[in-house]
């Protein structure tokens, strides 16, 4: 991450007004130039030193520690890397991995092809359009519990779903607890929640793209299909690519949707890495372990992090 | 190219969507409206006698924790703007030689830590928070969730910052305003636009939130809405007329926010995430 243009040319104004320039007056010549701005940072930074930074350097020192509810607060002994050889030999961190894998996987499709069609359905200012949007971005203002509570119930045994499959004679299925299902019911309930997201970033990207290229294209013959395959599609991919990233970190945070349709069940089997941890920690007590399988799911988000700020340095303006 | 209008097929997919769409919130709420018995002979069923006896039986729990919700949703947000806009403005204006960098390195850390999942720092905010001597208080959970929208009200702040013109901030000092006179009579007013999307947002993220709710504030009477909600606890778990109606009183203040600037959400939805 560079330092933008706009501050090195700072910088040399910076150095050009310096000598000679009494102190008194170093205030006259720009806000941006004091080091007193600095200043206004500070509380937030105290602040999130306190409750995040101080928190996560808790979190890697428990993974490599005994820790247990006598002993949450302090006084925790050195137990080197024994938390992480625990967990990655146990059967449940691969299974887990596998579970949030498949979701992540459902999730992106979902979001870049269903969210690329939706997009493409919604990109003109009809009034009939508006209204879809209203609805989609209403459900992505929803919190999670109450979506997750809809479906609970959409897709209970004997919810509104199997009652309708029974009329068509299809036999009732087990959508949230048998574990064939559950880690698919719970990725489409997160796709349903998180495609209108998918769909306004698109929409956003495709009202960006010239209407002379596709004017163009449209003049030489391409059809209204061609149009968005090949012209629109390669136009606006660096906007999947950020919807991608951030999906497939959304996938890996996944934790409310699975809490509220199947608790991680049955068994673990739709238990995702970020439920796993905090089962570990909050039902079995066994706070070490549930810190060290956060610690390596977090190593993974971070990655996938770096990744997305290289991705939208540009939109950062860094 | 105009696709899509007289189709058939543009017609259908539209249909498709705004019923898979607003179909589930309808069934909601005709669920919260059926009878204890309705809801026990056939819980799927179309036709009914709408009654209110599921909203009469859940206002005992949901109005204590609708209060709880609101305190800690006006506290976070409070919070957050409070801490906020002095660093955004500071993050946007230090352009001082050595403050660059470190403005750099804050951001980037910000950014980082917009990505932690939430359910892992409340493992050891649990920890953070008893050594405060504020866990299992409103006051505990409200410096979590500000803690956790800290970074991301910074981010979406930021591009209002950047969009005043500086010269304004220029003319204030040279005219013998302190910086702190200068923030407060011309930048704020001018980046009025962000802070209101910023509250929106933050005020609707708090109100849902319930990982820290239901780990961080374990006192049944001090139970946010939210919490109330993904616990399921017996009173609700498949009197499924009554969790409904939990859901659409939790879902009402949403639909207020939603309906006064829907235009913010959708504006803070898409800057919150590309920038």
């Amino acid at each position: 991450m560079t330092v933008n243009s706009q501050t090195r040319e700072t910088r040399t104004i910076d150095t050009a007004n310096r000598p000679g320039t009494p102190r008194g007056n170093h205030r006259s010549f720009g806000v941006g130039h004091s080091p007193k701005m600095a200043w206004f940072a500070v509380p937030a930074v105290v602040f999130l030193a306190v409750l995040s930074i101080w928190p996560l350097f808790k979190l890697l020192r428990m993974s490599v520690s005994e820790v247990r509810p006598s002993n949450l607060i302090g006084g925790w002994d050195w137990v080197g890397f024994s938390n992480y050889i625990e967990a990655f030999q146990s059967a449940q961190l691969w299974k887990s991995a596998w579970a949030t894998l498949l979701f992540t996987i459902a999730l992106l499709a979902a979001n870049l092809i269903i969210g690329f069609l939706a997009a493409n359905l919604l990109a003109r200012a009809w009034k009939s359009d508006m209204f879809i949007q209203s609805i989609m971005i209403f459900v992505w203002a929803l919190p999670p519990v109450v979506i997750g509570n809809i479906w609970r119930f959409l897709f209970n045994e004997n919810g509104l779903i199997n009652t309708t499959l029974g009329l068509a004679g299809i036999e009732s299925v087990n959508w949230l607890g048998s574990p064939d299902y559950a880690i698919w019911t719970v990725a489409f309930v997160a796709s349903w929640a998180s495609i209108p997201f998918a769909v306004m970033l698109i929409r956003a990207a495709l009202l960006s793209v010239p209407q002379e290229i596709v004017e163009a294209a449209a003049i030489d013959g391409a059809g209204p299909w061609r149009i968005r395959f090949q012209i629109n599609l390669p136009l606006i991919r660096p906007t999947l690519t950020i919807l991608a990233i951030l999906t497939v970190m959304y996938g890996f945070r996944s934790f409310d949707f699975v809490y509220v349709l199947t608790k991680g069940g049955p068994g673990t089997s739709s238990a995702t890495l970020p439920y796993l941890a905090y089962r570990e920690a909050f039902t079995k007590l066994d706070f070490s372990q549930g810190a060290t399988i956060a610690t390596i799911a977090m190593v993974f988000v971070v990655i996938v992090a770096l990744v997305y700020a290289r991705a939208s340095r540009r939109e950062l303006q860094l | 190219m105009n696709p899509g209008r007289s189709t058939v097929g543009g017609f259908i997919s539209r249909a498709a969507l705004v019923f898979f769409y607003a179909f589930p919130l309808l069934w909601m709420v005709m669920t919260s409206f059926k009878s204890q018995s309705d809801i026990l002979a056939n819980p799927s069923g179309f036709i009914f006698a709408p009654v209110l006896d599921a909203y009469q039986t859940v206002a005992g729990d949901a109005w204590p924790a609708i209060i709880n919700s609101t305190q800690v949703a006006l506290g976070t947000t409070t919070v957050v703007i409070a801490l906020a806009v002095p660093a955004a403005y500071g993050l946007v204006r230090s352009k001082h030689r050595i403050w660059a960098r470190i403005t750099t390195l804050l951001l980037i850390l910000i950014i980082v830590l917009q990505m932690v999942p939430q359910a892992m720092a409340v493992i050891p905010l649990y920890g953070v928070l008893t050594q405060l001597h504020v866990v299992n208080t409103i006051s505990g959970l409200i410096l979590a969730d500000a803690a956790l929208f800290l970074p991301f009200a910074i981010v979406l702040l930021r591009p209002f910052i950047q969009s005043i013109p500086i010269e304004l901030e220029e003319a204030s000092i040279v005219d013998g305003a302190s910086f702190w006179r200068t923030f407060v009579s011309v930048v704020l007013p001018l980046a009025r636009n962000g802070i209101v999307t910023v509250c929106v947002m933050v005020f609707m993220l708090t109100w849902g939130e319930f990982i820290y709710g239901v780990t961080l504030l374990s006192v049944p009477d001090g139970y946010p809405v939210s919490s109330i909600l993904a616990q399921q606890i017996s009173l609700y778990g498949t009197e499924w007329n009554r969790l409904m109606a939990l859901a659409v009183l939790t879902t009402l203040p949403i639909l207020i926010v939603f309906l006064f600037s829907q235009k913010r959400l959708s504006e803070g939805m898409l800057r919150g995430a590309v920038k």
